[in-house]
């Protein structure tokens, strides 16, 4: 194959940028802008009900009787129930779900071992009540481009990128533009009932951290703030399992993280990984104590470019590295074994980095997305060409399912 | 070059006079940034430019954000809505096969679907140096990385491309 030729593909006499398309720019931005505006009417109201409902003393009993979650339970696709309650398909026993063609996955997100919700690229958001074996259209989000899906229980589920957040009360059939009071969520994630978002604050210039109850949203905002980096776009990665939570912020390198305090609020993480590694770096935890992180180095400072991979057994405050094959969004089922997804496929280890073996190679090399498990044994991932794969035997063998 | 804008302080939720005519002095040059790229990824003017005036608007809405890596931010933007684009005409409409193609459209094709499993990084450095055609030192200022990073990325995303097509093709 010749290399490219860029030149010729440039459209020789591009349209100018007019002040036509200066209005339809601005009629575009005063939507988002109409949100936000409304959001913050919606809040002050929600401010005064509760000042109201606090004076009545019936605020806390109107939390306590909220509608009934039917699925408890952390959903970050990272997190990890107890080994001993793993109710997934039996890898020995399962049916293995067929190959199928091109599908669209761009995001899927568990609840349980059994309930998980894909979210495809036409909006089109399917579910599964059995582990992943079979899969069903449940609803579609109109008007929503690319993003992430996450639900905090059966019913409640968020649908976001980095203008629009989406929501469902009713497990994914029907979906709303729902205002906040943030610009856009950098990530979202949903654990013990809770929903978290992290967003740029223009007041203060930096990254905060907003939470609202799950079931009813009313954002708070805490007071922890996170600088942006250097680079031209910082990402952020929310990781919980059980009670503990982090936040990691990369932006080109590691800038910062935080983590989830005893009290509810966010504290500093100041040990988190990579942080001097010049590269980016993806984390997954497999218990509340367990983290590991996958680190790309040297990839800003050179001269090389290395990679490795930490792990943690003590909730993030000191991390064992490994050298590692590559790195990539990584995901863990127990404190040493990590999968990680580099852009050719699926590597894993199971001695926390000393060796490791290449269990799924994608034929196209692509990059994965909403690489997690949900059990010690099942997990999941979204190919770069949107196909999905499960796992049911740790992270071993890999197979993509079919999706309606 | 890529101009750098310092957003002005401001405790307004929404752009202030100052930034909308911040935004305003950007206008051109980002709308065609952002144009170009999809162009170059679309060949379609009507896609191009809907993909450019959604871009302009998520920067809009936060361009206190963004005003200070404006550039480097409506390029990424756009290249990711374009091959978002590209992703869901794939699934619509199936992937034609470049040989059935005339010889321009057949390089975009291969482009289009090459694009699709670049890493990031890769993309990143794939779509600032030769989609937007900017020299490497500039890359590497916009990034902040070594001239030498860049040389090493584009070439690794270049050879990535040429392995995809190869085992597609």
């Amino acid at each position: 194959m010749s290399d490219f030729d860029f030149d010729a593909l440039r459209d020789a006499t591009p349209p100018s940028p007019d002040a036509g398309r200066r209005a339809a720019v601005d009629a575009r931005a005063r939507s988002l802008r109409a949100r936000t505006r409304l959001n913050r009417l919606a809040l002050s109201s929600v401010s005064v009900v509760a000042v109201v409902a606090l004076v009545v003393g019936i605020a806390a009993s109107q939390r306590d009787e909220g509608p009934e979650v039917i699925v408890e339970g952390p959903t970050s696709t990272t997190t990890l129930p107890p080994a001993t309650t793993t109710t997934g398909p039996n890898p020995t026993t399962s049916t293995t779900p067929p190959v199928v063609g091109a599908t669209d996955a761009v995001s899927a997100t568990f609840v349980s071992p059994a309930q998980g919700w894909v979210l495809e690229s036409n909006g089109t958001v399917a579910g599964t009540t059995d582990g992943g074996t079979t899969w069903s259209d449940v609803g579609a989000i109109g008007g929503f481009d690319g993003g992430r899906i996450r639900f905090a229980d059966s019913m409640h589920g968020f649908a976001f990128n980095e203008a629009q957040l989406f929501t469902t009360a009713d497990g994914g059939r029907s979906w709303s533009l729902t205002p906040t009071p943030f610009t856009g969520a950098d990530d979202l994630a949903a654990s013990g009932g809770e929903v978290y978002a992290v967003a740029f604050d223009d007041a203060t210039t930096s990254f905060h951290i907003w939470s609202s109850p799950a079931d009813q949203l009313s954002w708070s905002e805490d007071s922890l703030s996170i600088s942006p980096g250097g680079g031209p776009v910082a990402s952020f990665q929310f990781v919980f399992s059980g009670s503990s939570g982090w936040l990691l912020s990369v932006d080109r390198v590691v800038i910062s993280g935080a983590q989830l305090t005893p009290t509810g609020r966010w504290g500093p993480w100041g040990t988190t990984p990579c942080t001097d590694t010049g590269g980016p770096a993806w984390l997954a935890a497999s218990s509340p104590n367990g983290l590991v992180a996958s680190c790309e180095e040297g990839t800003f400072t050179g001269p090389r470019i290395s990679h490795g991979i930490s792990f943690s057994t003590d909730g993030g405050q000191t991390f064992a590295r490994h050298d590692a094959p590559s790195s990539g969004p990584v995901a863990s089922p127990n404190s040493t074994t990590a999968v990680v997804a580099d852009g050719s496929g699926l590597q894993r280890t199971t001695d926390s980095g000393t060796t490791w073996h290449r269990v799924f190679a994608d034929r196209q090399g692509a990059s994965a997305n909403d690489l997690g498990f949900t059990t010690a044994t099942q997990g999941f991932v979204i190919s770069g060409d949107g196909t999905m794969l499960m796992t049911y035997d740790a992270g071993a063998t890999w197979q993509p399912v079919t999706l309606p | 070059m890529i101009r750098r804008v310092n957003a002005p302080g401001h405790s307004d939720v929404y752009p202030s006079r100052d930034l909308v005519d911040d935004f305003d002095t950007e206008f051109d040059n980002l709308w065609s940034r952002a144009y170009g790229v999809a162009y170059v990824v679309l060949g379609d003017r009507g896609e191009s430019e809907d993909v450019a005036q959604e871009t302009l608007a998520r920067a809009l809405v936060r361009w206190k954000k963004v005003s200070a890596y404006a550039e480097p931010w409506v390029v990424r933007v756009a290249g990711n809505l374009a091959i978002d684009r590209v992703r869901k005409q794939r699934r619509a409409r199936g992937v034609p096969p470049a040989g059935d193609v005339a010889p321009l459209d057949a390089q975009r094709v291969d482009l289009q679907r090459a694009l699709l499993v670049l890493s990031p990084k890769q993309r990143e450095v794939v779509v600032l140096r030769y989609l937007v055609d900017l020299p490497e030192a500039e890359v590497a200022q916009t990034l902040g990385c070594s001239v030498g990073t860049v040389k090493t990325h584009a070439s690794r995303g270049l050879a990535a491309l040429r392995r995809s097509l190869e085992v597609a093709g």
